[in-house]
């Protein structure tokens, strides 16, 4: 084989090599789209209609809305979602809550940041760590802090990762 | 022919070796050993929280040469004592290290073998939150360390270390944080009502009286952060709006004797933010801030781009000197002050200039452990 058949070979598996590479990402992207619509579905942030072009405008990581006040580790990178805790642990029993504005409709939420308990904490990339501190209010408002280890009154007090769980509508909203 | 010359030169050496030791001094082996107390001078105690074991590390002030470290259980909070010889941590022991029974403990340790010397147990209400040193605290004479709970219901647990047993708990429903009176058995608690409450002991340590303050602030258009810095008899704290707030807490309740803001007339919207974000330096009434820009809800724990070294007497910035992302401050109490300073990862020493209005200049940075490490504590 020529020099310039060893190149011409070599160009053509890197490209099939990146194309696969692409396709795979875009596969798992859209395979996390689609958990994340259905979370955008369940807790009716939208109406039903919207609910695609919604969950598209917000990004699954820390600048999803409901996340405006999250200190901690998400539990969508850890085998949960923003309102599920991952197979195994257990939602803490208390938790504080926050206040988000839903850029879709402009109004206010009840966001409970619940921990996930009772598993070692989730050790996954450093954008799964989000610190968005909206409302956040030292110990002294202890409904509104969140720098506590919401598992405190857990039986399992270890917090493995964080969710934002969209309760209600704010006064005034 | 050159590799034979080589391996027969080789050869005669060895046995001139052998030949030499054989008639010399028996080969001693080394035994291991354990140095059997840190080094002399004033440390930098570096506390690092984990959801495993914690530890405390400790580092030369001077030159920032690392000591050694004590270790804690989980979620822990840390005391040291006014002469730096005695070090306390409240923390959490699970059985099956993620879950499982539960223990809380009170330790005890001797700073210069680094050791633990005494257990106490806790009630298993310990406060499990960032580090601040008003979760863990220390009586004027230092007979009772008293710790924060939160379940979340708010209390103080009150423990007294020479007797070694836990003599009580103080309700403190709304309130947070310890922060002990110079005189006698007394601390206060910020409050979510923007008062503080103080809770003098009764002799047997088992209850106190409580008295609250007037409201001191808003805490719902401007909350103080919980770090303080002990000004004379008074407590000075700033709020996220970056206004001074100072209390006096020598009688049976707080008294706000001052208030003003540092950032009245500067523009760029900087405000206070980080976790240790003061620090007082008392050989020149000076108070050092991390400040950061564009400050709005959600930004007060923003590490510092600049601190402000500010002058409590006359009420002015002295100088700004700007800095890479600090988030907790400590500061020597000497005439010409040393700024200790750490980021995630670092530990930073600065040089500060008096004549320069207080300009600091890094003069070090060494390797911090620990993955969440936002105290830094001063002693002699």
């Amino acid at each position: 084989m020529t020099g310039s058949n060893w190149n011409s070979l070599t160009a053509a598996t890197a490209a099939v090599f990146t194309g696969l590479v692409f396709a795979h990402a875009a596969w798992h992207k859209l395979a996390d789209f689609g958990a994340f619509m259905g979370f955008v579905a369940d807790y009716q942030v939208t109406p039903e209609p919207t609910v695609a072009s919604v969950s598209r405008a917000v990004d699954s990581k820390c600048e999803y809305w409901a996340y405006c006040s999250m200190n901690g580790i998400r539990c969508d990178a850890c085998g949960g979602s923003a309102g599920q805790c991952p197979p195994g642990s257990r939602p803490s029993v208390v938790s504080w809550v926050g206040t988000c504005t839903n850029p879709t409709d402009k109004k206010a939420y009840l966001i409970s940041y619940n921990d996930c308990c009772g598993k070692a904490v989730c050790d996954v990339p450093e954008d799964a760590f989000c610190s968005h501190d909206e409302g956040d209010r030292p110990g002294y408002r202890i409904g509104s802090y969140n720098a506590a280890n919401w598992c405190m009154a857990n039986t399992n007090l270890v917090p493995g990762c964080s969710t934002a769980v969209i309760v209600g509508i704010a006064d005034g909203a | 022919m050159i590799r034979i010359a080589g391996f027969f030169m080789l050869a005669s050496v060895l046995c001139a070796c052998y030949r030499s030791s054989a008639t010399e001094t028996p080969f001693e082996p080394q035994h291991l050993t354990v140095k059997p107390a840190i080094d002399p001078g004033a440390n930098v105690f570096t506390i690092a929280i984990s959801e495993s074991a914690g530890a405390i590390h400790v580092f030369g002030a001077a030159d920032l040469k690392y000591k050694g470290s004590m270790s804690s259980g989980a979620m822990g909070q840390t005391l040291l004592s006014r002469d730096g010889k005695t070090a306390y941590t409240a923390s959490l022991y699970l059985k099956r290290i993620v879950h499982g029974e539960r223990e809380m403990i009170l330790q005890i340790y001797d700073v210069a073998t680094l050791s633990p010397i005494k257990e106490i147990p806790l009630p298993p209400k310990l406060a499990m939150v960032d580090t601040l040193e008003a979760m863990l605290a220390q009586s004027a004479d230092g007979r009772y360390v008293y710790v924060q709970n939160a379940t979340p219901a708010t209390s103080v647990t009150v423990v007294d270390v020479i007797a070694g047993k836990v003599t009580g708990e103080i309700p403190a429903p709304g309130c947070f944080g310890i922060y002990p009176s110079l005189r006698g058995d007394r601390f206060s608690a910020i409050c979510g009502d923007g008062t503080f409450v103080s809770y003098t002991l009764k002799a047997d340590g088992a209850s106190a009286d409580r008295a609250q303050s007037k409201k001191i602030f808003d805490a719902d258009k401007d909350p103080i952060f919980m770090p303080s810095a002990r000004v004379g008899a008074d407590l000075v704290f700033i709020s996220y709006q970056g206004n001074i707030y100072r209390v006096c807490d020598s009688g049976p309740a707080v008294k706000l004797t001052d208030s003003y803001s540092v950032t009245a007339g500067v523009d760029g919207g900087w405000a206070p933010g980080g976790a240790q974000l003061i620090a007082y330096n008392k050989g020149n009434n000076v108070l050092f801030v991390g400040m950061h820009p564009n400050g709005g809800n959600g930004s007060h724990k923003q590490p510092a781009k600049e601190i402000w070294a500010y002058d409590l007497t006359h009420k002015t910035i002295l100088y700004r000197s700007p800095v890479a992302d600090i988030t907790s401050l400590a500061a020597s109490d000497a005439r010409v002050p040393v700024l200790y300073a750490s980021k995630p990862k670092l530990l930073l020493r600065f040089d500060v200039d008096p004549d320069a209005k207080f300009a600091i200049k890094e003069s070090q940075q060494v390797y911090n452990p620990g993955a969440w490490n936002d105290e830094i504590i001063l002693r002699p």
